[in-house]
């Protein structure tokens, strides 16, 4: 019997039509893209923006025109809010396809902001008497890691009186990172450096709670409630303390 | 962007599976080029052979529905095979003799063989000058060959097959199976326009009998000898066409465990004879069966393996991910749920994956629409079907998936097929 032609014509049409779905997905992609980094970079304008107004108003501190409790909530507040764009520029960057040199730039920028508000929280603390811990947190690529998970949890139980400034270790790109890992002496990851002390390796919920009480207990505002089930030292134990 | 193996490999399977979408989507809006069907000139003669197997509890009624066809009784002879039978099959079917001698009615009894034997021993003795094989679970409105014949008035048609529905649905996978059965439907209907069938379905299919007499009848050493046949016809560029007006009803598996080893027979017997006939593969003598329809029966597989795998992975990781921060956090999942802060950021969805998605969600509503349609059946037939609706959206693909990758295993470890 005859052989069957098929209508290549509809095989054609067929890839055609394909291909145009396919390359409006890539052209919606790459807008979205620009859209994207219009996005972050209005976000961390925001947050610089903040962060001047925040240093601009711990000069008033001794002036009695800036009362301290506000400054507290206001860093706070923007800590958070910068931590969520953080993870934010996170994604991005990883599924940028053309401006991915930017979105690293805005990574970059968003690391810096965080180590000024770091050092603004330490100058206004010299100002105002301290009831927050503030912790480091040093990360490396190690996705199974829950170290940060611990702190974020951890950071919605003790709210303003726990700031956490979080930094990826492996971020090559901004050499300020390797200056506050040299100036702590770190030499291994995950490590957190709660009020100037080294805790190396990763450290369970139950031993991070006892590490925070135990500052909190030294403070002369009293400490939060959470921290009323917290006994014993466990850090004793732990062979990672420096 | 880092793109990993397992990107390119997803970006593939949308590639890939949006032109099959895309191509059978042209076939539906094309003009209808499949043989009209004529009026049925004479009353030619007709073999109904059923082979049987341990089919005690349905083969009455099977064996009934073929005595009630709106055919004349001396144009017709039905030959049960009984492939040795451990049940009460053969006193069935002696009884049913007795109870109807006006109808011709012959019974042979032969060892175990398997039904592609059985077949091949019905075809013997068959004197039709076209026959059906009706499997013993299946049962036929009375009007099917009044609406199969007359497609044979075109000389170079080898086979008709009947609209398949599930008969009476009662369980949630039964009802799963009736939705599946009725959009396979709609895949045939597509298939037929272009002649691209490639199953003729054990419950009454009607063959030329001369055709398959020619072609060396069934073959008897493969586990899905309907799949067999119609490619082996395709092969030789015979006609096969699917019809909607000549109703059968078959009996659908109750059990996930004995779904799941159907299922394994058919796909299995799939991927055997596509290795078979794999010249037929991109082969332009073949035309379209050589380009979609022969590649289709194993890409299908393959494809449900890679994208059920890659959405089980990314749930599967996510999912573990979340137990280790439960465990790390003692399961306090109080304190999450009172300081839950909803966050939504437009661009942070995957904007490209939702485009694809979308566009084959639409096609696949499409394909649902145009189903029931054709069938003429309503989505509320059978009572309630949204749970099973939404079984066979979700679970059901996924168990598919599980059929492929058991399949998979058994090509591997090179363990033997069992019918």
């Amino acid at each position: 019997m005859d052989n069957r032609p098929a209508k290549k014509n509809r095989y054609l049409i067929a890839l055609i039509l394909t291909i145009i779905i396919f390359t409006l997905g890539i052209i919606i992609g790459l807008f979205i893209e620009k859209l994207r980094l219009e996005q972050t970079e209005n976000s961390m304008l925001h947050e610089k923006v903040n962060l001047q107004s925040l240093q601009l108003q711990q000069n008033f501190i001794a002036s009695g025109n800036v009362d301290c409790t506000t400054l507290h909530e206001i860093l706070d507040a923007n800590i958070d809010e910068l931590t969520r764009k953080g993870g934010i520029v996170q994604e991005f960057e990883k599924s940028a396809i053309l401006d991915k040199d930017k979105f690293n730039l805005q990574h970059r920028d968003y690391f810096l902001t965080e180590i000024q508000y770091y050092l603004i929280t330490k100058e206004i603390e010299k100002k105002c008497p301290k009831d927050s811990i503030n912790v480091l947190y040093f990360y490396d690529s190690n996705k199974y890691e829950t170290q940060g998970d611990i702190l974020g949890y951890l950071k919605k139980i003790y709210k303003e009186r726990l700031l956490v400034f979080s930094l990826n270790a492996e971020f090559e790109q901004e050499p300020m990172i390797n200056v506050l890992i040299t100036a702590h002496n770190i030499t291994s990851y995950p490590a957190i450096v709660v009020d100037d002390e080294l805790f190396s390796g990763h450290y369970s919920l139950k031993e991070v709670e006892t590490i925070l009480c135990n500052k909190f207990g030294s403070f002369s505002a009293p400490s939060p409630t959470a921290c009323s089930t917290q006994t014993g030292n466990p850090l004793q134990k732990n062979p990672f303390i420096e | 962007m880092i793109v990993t193996f397992l990107d390119v490999v997803l970006f593939t399977t949308y590639f890939i599976l949006l032109f099959i979408s895309i191509f059978w989507l042209l076939v539906l809006y094309s003009p209808n080029t499949e043989s009209k069907k004529k009026k049925l000139s004479g009353t030619p003669f007709f073999t109904t052979i059923v082979p049987a197997y341990n089919e005690e509890k349905s083969i009455y009624k099977t064996l009934k529905s073929i005595t009630n066809l709106e055919y004349p009784k001396n144009a017709m002879e039905t030959i049960v095979i009984n492939d040795g039978s451990h049940d009460n099959t053969k006193i069935v079917v002696e009884q049913f003799i007795k109870e109807h001698p006006q109808d011709n009615i012959i019974l042979i009894n032969q060892k175990n063989q398997g039904k592609g034997r059985a077949m091949n021993n019905g075809l013997e003795i068959a004197k039709g000058e076209f026959f059906a094989c009706l499997d013993a679970d299946s049962f036929i409105h009375s009007n099917a060959l009044q609406e199969m014949l007359p497609y044979f008035e075109d000389t170079k048609m080898a086979a008709v097959c009947p609209l398949l529905k599930v008969k009476s649905p009662s369980t949630i996978l039964q009802k799963v199976q009736w939705c599946e059965y009725i959009i396979n439907m709609f895949y045939k209907y597509l298939n037929s326009k272009i002649n691209c069938i490639h199953v003729t379905p054990g419950p009454f299919s009607v063959y030329r009998t001369k055709i398959i007499q020619d072609l060396g009848g069934y073959d008897e050493t493969t586990i899905t000898e309907d799949l067999e046949i119609a490619i082996r016809l395709q092969k030789h560029h015979y006609k096969i066409v699917q019809t909607f007006d000549a109703i059968v009803e078959t009996l659908a598996p109750k059990s996930w465990r004995a779904l799941f080893f159907q299922r394994v027979r058919w796909y299995k017997g799939g991927v055997d004879n596509t290795i078979t006939y794999k010249k037929m593969l991109f082969n332009k003598k073949y035309g379209d069966f050589g380009y979609i329809r022969m590649p289709t029966i194993v890409l299908s597989g393959i494809l449900a393996i890679i994208l059920t795998g890659a959405i089980l992975q990314s749930f599967g990781s996510k999912a573990i991910e979340q137990l280790f921060y439960l465990v790390d956090i003692n399961f306090d999942i109080w304190t999450l749920i009172t300081n839950y802060e909803l966050t939504f950021n437009m661009l942070a969805l995957p904007f490209f994956q939702i485009v694809i998605t979308m566009t084959l969600i639409s096609i696949s509503f499409l394909v649902m629409i145009y189903s029931y349609k054709l069938v003429k059946e309503q989505i509320t037939n059978h009572g309630k079907t949204l749970t099973s609706m939404a079984t066979y959206l979700s679970i059901y693909s996924i168990f598919l998936t599980f059929v492929w990758m058991y399949i998979a295993f058994i090509f591997i470890t090179g363990r033997k097929n069992k019918w």
